[in-house]
């Protein structure tokens, strides 16, 4: 990893016509985007490696590099082995590596309110996919994730009757409308 | 290859007529209806609307397909202009630029006439864009029949470049990223010319690859559903309509029919690049016009122009985006993606073989277009009455119904739960994406370009026996790879630097001559 850049490396990546908080935000991409790089960098080498392991002689053709299955995942893993290492450059040429700092800034974004209900809607669409939808009523399935949804994330001033009311209603009218009148295979 | 005749004029009309009967009214109204509210509420998009649509179109026919999927497109790109200028939040990416004066308009009470400029200018757009459709469709499927394996080839390259290019805001790098991770995917599952499984990991349900309906609504609707959850309460302050003021729309739409035409002419040709869309559209034709206006000063603060420029641009695109969906099969924007997968279903293969298989195809296309561009007038001029309190609506009753119609949409194609899985992990992968501003129409693109570029690499070299030759001694592979590297280059620093250069040398000579 590069070296890190001590307390100066905000200053160096502040855009004059940006606000302080635009500002932070640009470097906090960078640096997530570093990140990311080596992360697709890594896919890309196991799409090489992956590519190299599929047979490169299929019946009916000797020795045929090009023709093999692998060739083609392991030219686009090339291609993004390279646009991640460029990626990688530039976002720590533009505002360094992680530093400490970093690390206690992501902590800080896991205790927002925001992160807290990311993670319960993503939850909550884990249940209804992997668990409810194949081993029970679709029916039964929809109007638990609705209610659930809309009782976790509602407004204070939206009643209890109200949200049970609104979910059974709308899973009423999409299964009566895809299932029934247009005849769609519901999970 | 001609371009269109008097005859086929004729046969376009006929086609208008033949449409209007009492069930395709129905279904174009209700459709329009779909797409303008799709449009208008923030949080859901055209591309989301199509794919969430046609996994549920895929038992009925294909015209009644057609009208349903096309009236949703042209409703959700012009239904996003309602909540721009309503409550400055765009419905859809493409009505971005609409906002700076459109709701400053809306602030000033002036609400009801943004809103009758802003249908117009998308009818209008719309028509221009189905002109460019009719005309140019088959001029480029003419070309396209030269195309051998190494132009698909390079063709699919262009098409991620460019999209690449244009659609990730100063940060090429990442569309090029997202593209070739688009064609990485489909790389799973059985390849194209062997059947050798790739990347399934003994996983039965990849065998099959990762199918293009569900991937697309997990990229476009699951993320969307997440962010819009985890933001929270909705604080948005909706503008009252409020009264005409006397003002009538049509002199104002006459004095800037010149604006009109050419928005209408850049949303088309922003359109016929491959994956760019209407997003960007909007923003050239709102920034062209601003450049040409008298009143330069007026935009960002309630013009008239701008509205109109954004508005024209943006639904002028829908018909440009579909001339390479049908000559090339490469589609010139997100929702034209989406619509090509639905097509695919359908029997319909676009490309240039398509004029000998669907002869009227193209003619049957702009008909609907037509008559949905102008349901789409008058569907959306109730609509907008209502707008205020469609717009109240919160995003913790919408979003999770969003999660609801995904599950359908990605289930209803072939009533397999692995389809869920896979928009489930797509919108996750979408997600993070879309935090780390990777934008997703290259990556659309590329899953919809893998299949070809992967095919046509391998047959290309198959039949030069790995001589690259065919990719760089034919005109037209020869101009494709300009195009590629020019796509590239000029995204760079350094070619911005030696540009200003030159200029700033011109300008100097220019001002001592």
């Amino acid at each position: 990893m590069a070296g890190e850049k001590g307390g100066n490396e905000s200053t160096e990546c502040i855009e004059t016509n940006l606000s302080s908080e635009q500002s932070q935000h640009k470097i906090n991409l960078s640096k997530a985007d570093v990140g990311s790089s080596i992360i697709i960098f890594v896919i890309s080498v196991l799409a090489i490696i992956g590519g190299t392991q599929m047979p490169v002689t299929m019946t009916g053709s000797k020795n045929l590099w090009y023709t093999a299955p692998g060739s083609f995942p392991i030219f686009v893993g090339v291609i993004l082995a390279i646009l991640s290492l460029l990626l990688f450059i530039r976002s720590v040429r533009k505002c360094g590596a992680f530093g400490k700092s970093d690390l206690s800034r992501i902590k800080n974004v896991l205790t927002t309110n925001y992160f807290r209900r990311l993670i319960f809607s993503i939850l909550f669409l884990t249940i209804y996919v992997f668990i409810f939808l194949g081993r029970f009523d679709f029916v039964l399935s929809t109007a638990v994730y609705l209610f659930v949804n809309m009782m976790v994330f509602r407004s204070p001033k939206y009643s209890i009757l109200k949200i049970a009311f609104a979910s059974i209603i709308v899973t009423a009218a999409i299964t009566y409308g895809f299932g029934t009148l247009a005849k769609i295979p519901l999970p | 290859m001609e371009v269109l005749h008097l005859d086929q004029l004729f046969l376009l009309f006929s086609e208008v007529f033949q449409l209007l009967t009492f069930q395709n009214i129905i279904l174009f109204t209700l459709c329009s209806a779909v797409g303008i509210l799709i449009g208008a509420l923030p949080g859901l998009t055209a591309t989301m609307g199509i794919a969430l649509l046609t996994g549920l179109t895929y038992g009925i026919n294909l015209e009644t397909a057609i009208i349903m999927l096309l009236s949703v497109y042209v409703g959700a790109v012009s239904g996003g202009s309602i909540s721009a200028i309503l409550i400055g939040i765009p419905g859809t990416g493409s009505a971005a630029a609409t906002v700076l004066d459109g709701n400053p308009l809306a602030k000033k009470g002036f609400a009801r006439v943004a809103l009758s400029l802003a249908m117009i200018s998308s009818t209008i757009g719309t028509i221009v864009g189905i002109v460019f459709l009719a005309i140019f469709t088959p001029l480029l499927q003419n070309v396209a029949l030269n195309f051998t394996s190494a132009e698909f080839t390079l063709l699919a390259i262009f098409g991620i470049t460019i999209c690449g290019s244009l659609t990730s805001a100063g940060e090429p790098i990442k569309g090029w990223i997202g593209g070739f991770i688009g064609m990485l995917i489909t790389s799973i599952g059985f390849d194209g010319i062997y059947s050798f499984p790739r990347f399934t990991f003994g996983i039965v349900g990849l065998l099959g690859g990762i199918a293009l309906v569900p991937a697309m609504i997990g990229l476009f609707g699951v993320p969307n559903l997440f962010h819009q959850l985890a933001i929270g309460e909705d604080n948005v302050t909706v503008e009252k309509l409020g009264k005409d003021h006397g003002i009538r729309i049509f002199p104002i739409i006459k004095k800037n029919i010149s604006l009109i035409i050419r928005s209408g002419l850049i949303g088309s040709f922003i359109g016929a690049i491959p994956g760019v869309g209407e997003d960007v559209a909007a923003w050239l034709a709102y920034d062209i016009g601003k450049k040409t206006s008298k009143t330069p000063e007026e935009f960002g603060k309630g013009s008239y122009e701008g509205v109109i420029a954004a508005e024209t641009g943006n639904n002028a695109c829908i018909g440009g985006a579909i001339i390479p969906l049908l000559s090339l099969a490469v589609p010139g924007s997100a929702p034209a993606a989406v619509l090509l997968g639905a097509l695919t279903l359908h029997g319909i293969r676009p490309g240039p073989m398509l004029p000998i298989q669907f002869p009227n195809f193209i003619i049957e296309v702009s008909a609907v277009l037509i008559v949905a561009t102008v349901f789409m007038r008058i569907v959306g001029y109730f609509i907008c009455q209502g707008a205020p309190h469609i717009l109240k609506l919160p995003s913790f009753i919408l979003m999770p119904v969003v999660g609801a119609l995904s599950v359908i949409g990605s289930y209803a194609l072939y009533a397999n739960l692995f389809d869920l899985y896979v928009m489930f992990f797509i919108g996750l992968l979408g997600y993070a994406f879309d935090r780390l501003k990777f934008p997703a129409a290259p990556i659309v693109l590329g899953m919809i370009l893998g299949p070809l570029a992967d095919n046509s690499l391998r047959r290309t070299l198959m039949a030069s026996q790995g001589s690259l030759a065919p990719f760089y001694t034919r005109p037209i592979t020869i101009i494709l790879l300009i195009m590629i590297v020019f796509s590239m280059v000029t995204q760079f620093p350094f070619y911005r630097r030696l540009m200003s250069k030159i200029f700033c040398k011109l300008k100097r000579a220019k001002s001592v001559s």
